[in-house]
């Protein structure tokens, strides 16, 4: 079975920088509150997500395994 | 339309530092993109309204890369930042650079940092008592304390300060002759070079002994990505919070009202930092200036490829359309997404730090001096001869 990955956006702690958004398009948008969420929650394996998961300022996005549960980003 | 606001100049230095260029209320409700002529003679679009202020830094078609070549619009000939610094990248490149990083300035590695803030801001301030009033509050704790956190992140030597503080000076100020920025430009990286010289001799884990070895280990940046790095950590780092200390003790002192508001609750302090932030116009009162990679259409306005776009940070922070009573200074303000650390890839990568800073410098001082009064009249202060980064030279206090 293909590995997939869970992306988790933790609304209490996003301050809405706009990061993950503009460094990856095809997994985040703002919403009207300004604040991030998954456009999927789960998803292939993808080196922007992990990406965008390292450069957020408040570590509010977690990637795990899909499988596992295994927190994959931020280490 | 009136006649000023149909090709002004940019940035609109005429009024006094502190107070609102008049400009912008008129454009966001008239031109909300507009054209503007900048101190090079060259053009840009200037973006004033709030969501438009935000799609152009969201949007990877505003690039920054674009607008590092050499013959890209400029704001001014004496803008001399390197075409290898952060600031002036664009994904991947951007991404590669920024991830270097990014783990040390998170919200949860800052916090870590705040007892060694506090305790750096409560010597600054022993001091500051020493003095027989009135003393100047940009001497004694807005420069050293910014100065100070950043040479200990980096690894740069405090007592280098003079030297890389002599430079950062001659580089901005739009007094002195272009022959003297470049030759402060030349001796920064000349001054970065040495330090990563050394690293090399010497490894140390802090950031430019963390960058060196990701360079010679991992080969993840270049030389001069790594000098340049390294410059714009030292100067992003401690110029704009020094200016915002200075600049956020002057706007509360020129609001009694929410000054002894914030002294008699102190666990404001966190909103009061968001709305001066909010409030407070870092130099031009934009970003960086961006350059189109293919045709955009915003606010109705279509800009072509290679056009440049400024977007104005603090009109955004003062757009009706999301601020109530967006002109009062307002420390409890709940719902506050200002824009004061650049939306996007290129959010502030010290935006926490600073945060850090501002909430202790300025809640420290409020309860150390009860009786903070300014020495002069606010028209007497003297401003540093800037485009970008403006702040009061001094802020003569008493107590
Ligand atoms: C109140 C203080 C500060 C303010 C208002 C501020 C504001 C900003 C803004 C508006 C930008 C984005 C510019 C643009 O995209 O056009 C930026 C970027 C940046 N800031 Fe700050 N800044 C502050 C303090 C700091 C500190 C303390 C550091 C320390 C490391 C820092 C480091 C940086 C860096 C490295 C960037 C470039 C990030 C990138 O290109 O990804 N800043 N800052």
């Amino acid at each position: 079975m293909n590995t997939t990955w869970d992306i988790r956006v933790d609304r209490s702690l996003c301050i809405g920088s706009g990061m993950c958004a503009a460094s990856s398009p095809a997994h985040f948008e703002l919403g009207e509150d300004h604040k991030s969420h998954p456009r999927a929650d789960v998803v292939d394996p993808d080196d922007e997500v992990l990406d965008a998961a390292l450069n957020c300022p408040v570590e509010a996005i977690t990637v795990s395994d899909h499988a596992t549960g295994t927190v994959i980003a931020p280490e | 339309m009136s006649a000023e606001v149909t090709s002004p100049t940019f940035p609109f230095l005429a009024g006094p530092p502190l107070d609102l260029p008049a400009e912008f209320e008129l454009l966001r409700a008239e031109e909300p993109v507009a054209r503007v002529t900048m101190p090079s003679g060259d053009r840009a679009w200037l973006v004033t309204r709030y969501q438009d202020v935000r799609t152009v830094f969201a949007d990877p078609r505003f690039s920054r890369a674009a607008a590092s070549v050499p013959t890209a619009p400029k704001l001014s000939p004496r803008f001399l930042l390197r075409a290898d610094s952060i600031l002036s990248k664009d994904p991947p490149d951007h991404t590669r650079l920024r991830k270097l990083v990014a783990g040390a300035f998170t919200a949860r590695r800052i916090d870590h940092l705040r007892p060694r803030i506090q305790e750096t801001t409560d010597r600054l301030l022993d001091g500051l008592e020493q003095v027989d009033p009135p003393a100047d509050l940009v001497t004694h704790l807005a420069l050293p304390l910014p100065v100070m956190v950043i040479c200990e992140l980096l690894g740069v030597p405090y007592c280098d300060r003079d030297r890389f503080r002599g430079w950062t000076e001659a580089l901005l100020n739009i007094e002195l002759p272009l022959a003297d920025a470049y030759a402060a430009r030349e001796a920064l990286d000349d001054y970065l070079a040495e330090l990563i010289a050394d690293r090399r001799v010497h490894p140390s884990d802090d950031l430019l002994g963390v960058l060196t070895a990701a360079r010679d280990e991992g080969g993840k940046l270049s030389e001069d990505e790594l000098v340049s790095f390294g410059i714009t950590l030292l100067i992003a780092g401690h110029e704009t919070t020094a200016n915002q200390i200075a600049t956020f003790m002057l706007f509360l002192l020129r609001n009694p009202g929410q000054l002894r508001l914030l002294r008699e609750s102190l666990d404001l302090i966190a909103p009061a930092v968001e709305e001066l932030l909010r409030f407070t116009p870092l130099g031009v009162g934009s970003g960086l200036l961006r350059v189109a990679t293919a045709d955009v259409e915003i606010g109705g306005v279509t800009i072509r490829a290679g056009e440049a776009v400024i977007a104005s940070i603090t009109s955004a922070n003062h757009d009706p359309a999301v601020f109530g009573d967006p002109d009062e200074l307002d420390i409890a303000r709940t719902d506050n997404p200002h824009l004061a650390f650049g939306p996007g890839i290129h959010h502030c990568l010290g935006a926490q730090l600073a945060r850090a800073e501002l909430q202790i410098a300025i809640a420290s001082l409020l309860q150390r001096f009860p009786g903070l009064v300014l020495a002069v009249g606010e028209d007497e202060l003297n401003w540093r001869p800037r485009l970008g980064l403006r702040g009061p030279s001094a802020v003569p206090v008493s107590w």
